[in-house]
C-alpha cells in the first residue's frame, strides 16, 4: 500500500543494537532502508464495533526525491471512493503539500496540512499518520525490551515536542532489534490515555525490504478498526517522477 | 511436442532512462521458447517470454541509435513461429526475433531517444522468494512458497487491448415535490432517473480513452407537465499522455477556476439549467466537443483548448417551475382573456439562432496554470459566446415587467401591442478573462477567483436581452474540523458596468455570501449538509440541507429540501414558490 502509509509509520520508530539511546534507536529506524520507490497494491478494511466491514482497495507509490518523498495513494475500489486520489510532498522548511482529487469535482484541492488529527477517508489513520515523522520532532526514550512472537524488541518512547503540534501526547513503540522495525505503535493523547494501537502481523522481506504484509490500526475509543493487507508489492522500480504530480492525480 | 510446464521471463518497461546488463549461469539443456507478447500493466507495457523450462542463462542490455533492448536467451530454441511482434505503445513499438545457434535474441525497439529503463523478473519469482513472519498465523520464520507463472495467449493479450479497464454503471434517480400548492399552474412533482455507463482504457495502443453515455429522464407533473428523455454520449476521448505534453480530442467536461460552488471562470461546458441551481454544479456540466493540448513545465501548465461546435444551455423557455420564462404562458392563459388572444399566446415560440459550425464560430481558450510554494494560481482568457439566450425579439411590445407576476402583466394588458414576431433567441460572442488561486494558510484553505465577461446577457424588462460587460468574483475559504465537521464560506460580488434600470432581477452590484456546513457520522455513513446562498443586496435567499445515508459502497439515499426566499423581482425570488422536498437514490458499481 500502503508503502507510503506503512513506510510512515515505520519510520516513526527506529532503534538500535549496544548501548543505543532512544534517538540512536529512532534514528535507525528513520535511516532504515525502504527502497529509492516503492508500489503496493492493498486491501483495507474498515471494521466497525459491530463487525460490520467495508472493503477498500488502493495503490500506493512512493519515491525518494534526495532526501524527501513524495507519495501518492490511489483508491481503485469500491465504486464511492473509487478514483480518490491523495498525493503529499514533503518540504524541507514548512509544512508538506497535500492535495486531494475527488473525481466528482473533476479537478485537484489542495487541501491543509496542518489539520493532522483528521482521519484519512474515514479509517483509523490521521493525516498525520501518513506523514513521515522526522526524528528530530520528537523526544526519544529508550523504556526497554520485551518480546514479539520470537523477536526481540526494543521498547521505546517518544514524545512529540510542542512545536510540532501533534495531536498525540506520545508513542510507545516496540522495535525489533534485528532490523529495526516496528511491529507494534501504541499511540496516547495528551491526557496519557491510550488511543490507538498498532500491530504488524505478517512482516515480510520484498526485494531485500522488509515490508508489513499485513497490519492493523485500532482505534480504541470508537472500537473501530482498519486492516491492511498488501496484495502485491515492489521496490527501486524507477518509478517515474511523473507520477508525483497533481496532472497526474488528476489523471484517472 | 509436448511441453512440461511454462517459465516465464518478464521484461516491465519502466521509464526513460538506461539500466544495465542482467545476466545468470548456463545450463546444459535447451529450452524451448514457446512464445513471447506484450501486455499493458499498470499503463506500463510488459514483455513476457514463455518457455518449457528454466531461463537460467540470460542477458540483457540496452542500445541507443536507435534506442532498444536486446534480450539473449542462451541454449534455447524458437518454438513458435512468430518472428516478430508491432506494438502501439509510448515506449515500445516492435518486438524482432532472431536465431542464433547458441541463442534467441530479442530486440524491443524503442519510439524514445533513449531506451526505456526495465525490470526484470522471473516466472518462479525468485527474487520475491524471502522469509516472512506472521506475528498471528506462525511463529518465527517461514519461507513463502514461489508462485506458478499464469500462461498466457499472446492473441488474447492483443484482443485484451479493446477490454476496458475499467468500467462503471451509475444509476440515479430523483423524486421532488412542492411542499406548497402554490397555484395550478406550477409543477407539483418532478421525477428523474439518469442511467450512466462508463468504460476507460489505460493503454488502447498507447492512448487513455474514455467512453460514456447516459439516458437521462425528467418529469415534470401536474401544471403544465411534460417528460423529456435525452439517450446521449457523455466523456468520449482519446488522450494521448506524454511526459511534458498531452492531448485529448473528443466530448469533454473541463473543470476550470479554483472555488466551490460559485465558480466565475468556470465556463467551458454548457449546463443543464431544467433545475437551475437545485441541482449541483458537477451534475448540471455537459460535455464538449473539443481538443485540449497541455504542456507542463516543471511546475507551470500552459493550456490551450478548441472548441468547433457552440452549445447552447440547455434549458426550458416555458411552462416548467424553472424555465427561462417560467409560467408565463400559463399565467396568461389562466387568466379571462379573449379566445383570440389566448390562441395568440398559445403559439408563443422561440427560435433559437444557433451559430453554424465554421471557424468563425468556434470558440479557444487558453489558462497558465503555476505554483509558487504553496500558492496555486491561474490565468485565463476564454472567446466564447453567451451559453443563456439573448431574446433579440419579443413579440408582445410596450411590456414593462418587473417581475414574472401575472398580476403585473394583467395590469399592463390594455397597453400592450401583440405582433407577429417569433421569440427570436442568439447566442452573443463574448470573452472571458479569468483569475484564479488556491492555498493554504495555518488551519485554513483559501480560494479565489476573479472573471471578467465583456458582454453578458441580460434579460429587460421587456423580455429582450441586453449585454453588459460584469465582472464577478469570489473569495472562499474552508476547514476541516476533526470529528468530519466542514465548513466552507464563500463571498462573492458581481457588478453589472454600464448598468441599466432595465435589466430584470440584478442590482448593479450584487453581493452575496455561501455557506456550507457539513458534519459525518458513522465514519462517513451518514453526512448531513447545508448549502445557504444570500444575496446581501436584495435580501434573497437559498438553503438546502440535506443528510446522505450510505447503505453500502454501492448505494446511497438522499432526502432534503431546497428553500427559496425573496421579491418576485429578485433572481432568487422568481423560484419562491418551488420550495421542495426531495429524494434521491444513487446506486453505482
Amino acid at each position: 500500500m500502503l508503502s507510503a502509509l506503512l513506510l510512515i509509520l515505520s519510520s516513526l520508530f527506529n532503534i538500535s543494537a549496544h548501548a543505543l539511546t532512544g534517538i540512536d534507536i529512532a534514528q535507525k529506524v528513520f535511516d532504515r532502508d525502504h527502497g529509492k520507490d516503492s508500489y503496493a497494491k492493498t486491501e483495507m478494511t474498515l471494521i466497525d464495533k459491530k463487525g460490520n466491514t467495508r472493503v477498500r482497495e488502493m495503490i500506493s507509490q512512493r519515491k525518494k526525491f534526495g532526501e524527501l518523498e513524495k507519495s501518492l495513494i490511489r483508491f481503485t475500489s469500491p465504486a464511492d471512493i473509487e478514483g480518490t486520489g491523495f498525493l503529499s510532498w514533503e518540504n524541507k522548511d514548512r509544512d508538506d503539500d497535500q492535495f486531494l482529487y475527488l473525481p466528482a469535482l473533476r479537478r485537484v484541492r489542495r487541501i491543509v496540512t496542518s489539520q493532522k488529527d483528521m482521519g484519512f477517508v474515514n479509517t483509523d489513520f490521521t493525516y498525520e499518520d501518513l506523514q513521515r515523522r522526522k526524528v528530530e520532532n520528537d523526544q526519544h526514550r529508550l523504556l526497554g525490551e520485551g518480546k514479539i512472537e520470537d523477536w526481540q524488541c526494543w521498547k521505546l518512547e517518544s514524545i512529540p515536542k510542542k512545536e510540532t503540534d501533534s495531536q498525540y501526547g506520545k508513542f510507545v513503540s516496540w522495535i525489533i532489534k534485528e532490523i529495526y522495525f516496528p511491529m507494534k505503535i501504541e499511540f496516547y493523547d495528551k491526557k496519557g490515555q491510550m488511543v490507538k494501537r498498532y500491530s504488524v502481523n505478517k512482516l515480510q522481506k520484498i526485494d531485500g525490504i522488509w515490508t508489513e504484509m499485513e497490519l492493523v490500526m485500532q482505534d480504541l475509543k470508537d472500537n473501530h478498526e482498519t486492516k491492511l493487507k498488501v496484495k502485491e508489492t515492489r521496490y527501486n522500480t524507477g518509478i517515474s517522477e511523473q507520477v508525483f504530480t497533481t496532472k497526474y492525480l488528476e489523471r484517472y | 511436442m509436448g511441453f512440461k510446464k511454462s517459465i516465464i521471463l518478464i521484461i516491465l518497461i519502466l521509464s526513460i532512462c538506461n539500466l544495465g546488463i542482467s545476466s545468470a549461469s548456463t545450463s546444459l539443456e535447451s529450452t524451448y521458447i514457446t512464445g513471447f507478447f506484450v501486455e499493458s500493466k499498470e499503463g506500463l507495457p510488459q514483455f513476457t517470454i514463455v518457455a518449457d523450462g528454466t531461463i537460467e542463462d540470460y542477458r540483457v542490455f540496452t542500445l541507443k541509435d536507435p534506442a532498444r533492448i536486446v534480450i539473449d536467451v542462451f541454449n534455447a530454441k524458437l518454438a513458435t513461429p512468430t518472428d516478430s511482434l508491432n506494438i502501439q505503445s509510448k515506449m515500445l513499438q516492435r518486438v524482432r526475433v532472431g536465431k542464433y545457434p547458441d541463442k534467441i535474441r530479442f530486440v524491443l525497439d524503442s519510439p524514445l531517444e533513449e531506451p526505456p529503463s526495465f525490470n526484470i523478473n522471473l516466472g518462479k519469482n525468485e527474487s520475491h522468494t524471502e522469509k516472512i513472519v506472521n506475528t498471528k498465523e506462525t511463529k518465527g520464520l517461514k519461507e513463502i512458497s514461489s508462485q506458478e507463472p499464469e500462461k498466457k495467449n499472446p492473441e488474447k493479450r492483443r484482443l485484451k487491448n479493446f477490454v476496458p479497464d475499467k468500467t462503471q454503471l451509475r444509476i440515479w434517480l430523483k423524486g421532488a415535490a412542492d411542499i406548497n400548492k402554490d397555484d395550478e399552474i406550477e409543477s407539483q412533482y418532478l421525477f428523474r432517473n439518469r442511467t450512466y455507463m462508463e468504460f476507460k482504457w489505460s493503454d488502447l495502443f498507447g492512448l487513455n480513452a474514455l467512453a460514456s453515455g447516459r439516458v437521462d429522464y425528467l418529469r415534470f407533473t401536474n401544471g403544465h407537465g411534460f417528460d423529456e428523455t435525452d439517450i446521449e454520449p457523455m466523456e468520449l476521448y482519446l488522450e494521448y499522455a506524454g511526459k511534458s505534453f498531452d492531448l485529448q480530442v473528443g466530448n469533454l467536461i473541463l473543470r476550470w477556476g479554483k472555488t466551490d460552488e460559485i465558480s466565475p471562470v468556470d465556463n467551458v461546458n454548457p449546463q443543464d439549467m431544467r433545475e437551475l441551481f437545485s441541482l449541483n454544479l458537477e451534475d448540471r456540466k455537459l460535455p464538449l466537443p473539443m481538443a485540449r493540448a497541455r504542456w507542463h513545465f516543471s511546475r507551470y501548465t500552459l493550456e490551450g483548448i478548441f472548441i468547433p461546435h457552440f452549445e447552447p444551455n440547455r434549458f426550458n423557455y416555458f411552462d416548467t417551475d424553472w424555465a427561462l420564462f417560467r409560467h408565463l404562458k400559463g399565467s396568461i392563459l389562466s387568466m379571462d382573456i379573449t379566445p383570440q388572444l389566448k390562441d395568440y399566446v398559445k403559439n408563443l415560440s422561440v427560435k433559437e439562432d444557433k451559430p453554424n459550425v465554421s471557424l468563425k464560430n468556434s470558440e479557444a481558450g487558453i489558462r497558465f496554470l503555476g505554483t509558487v510554494r504553496n500558492f496555486d494560481f491561474g490565468l485565463s482568457a476564454f472567446y466564447t459566446r453567451n451559453r443563456n439566450p439573448s431574446i433579440k425579439s419579443f413579440p408582445v411590445k410596450n411590456l414593462r415587467l418587473t417581475s414574472f407576476e401575472e398580476d403585473e402583466f394583467i395590469d399592463q394588458l390594455s397597453k400592450l401591442t401583440l405582433t407577429n414576431e417569433d421569440i427570436i433567441a442568439e447566442f452573443k460572442r463574448q470573452t472571458i478573462f479569468g483569475l484564479e488561486f488556491e492555498t493554504t494558510v495555518n488551519s485554513f484553505g483559501l480560494r479565489g477567483e476573479m472573471a471578467y465577461f465583456t458582454g453578458q446577457s441580460l434579460i429587460t424588462n421587456d423580455l429582450t436581452s441586453t449585454e453588459k460587460p460584469v465582472l464577478h468574483w469570489v473569495l472562499g475559504m474552508d476547514k476541516s474540523f476533526n470529528h468530519g465537521f466542514y465548513v466552507n464560506l464563500q463571498v462573492s460580488q458581481r457588478i453589472i458596468r454600464d448598468y441599466d434600470s432595465s435589466i430584470l432581477f440584478f442590482k448593479r452590484v450584487d453581493t452575496a455570501g455561501f455557506l456550507r456546513l457539513s458534519k459525518e457520522f458513522l465514519r462517513g455513513k451518514l453526512k448531513g449538509r447545508l448549502d445557504t446562498y444570500h444575496s446581501f443586496s436584495d435580501d434573497s435567499t437559498y438553503f438546502t440541507p440535506e443528510v446522505e445515508y450510505a447503505v453500502n459502497s454501492n448505494l446511497s439515499f438522499i432526502l432534503g429540501l431546497n428553500l427559496i426566499d425573496g421579491r418576485p423581482d429578485t433572481f432568487l425570488g422568481q423560484y419562491d414558490d418551488n420550495d421542495q422536498v426531495y429524494l434521491s437514490v444513487l446506486y453505482q458499481y
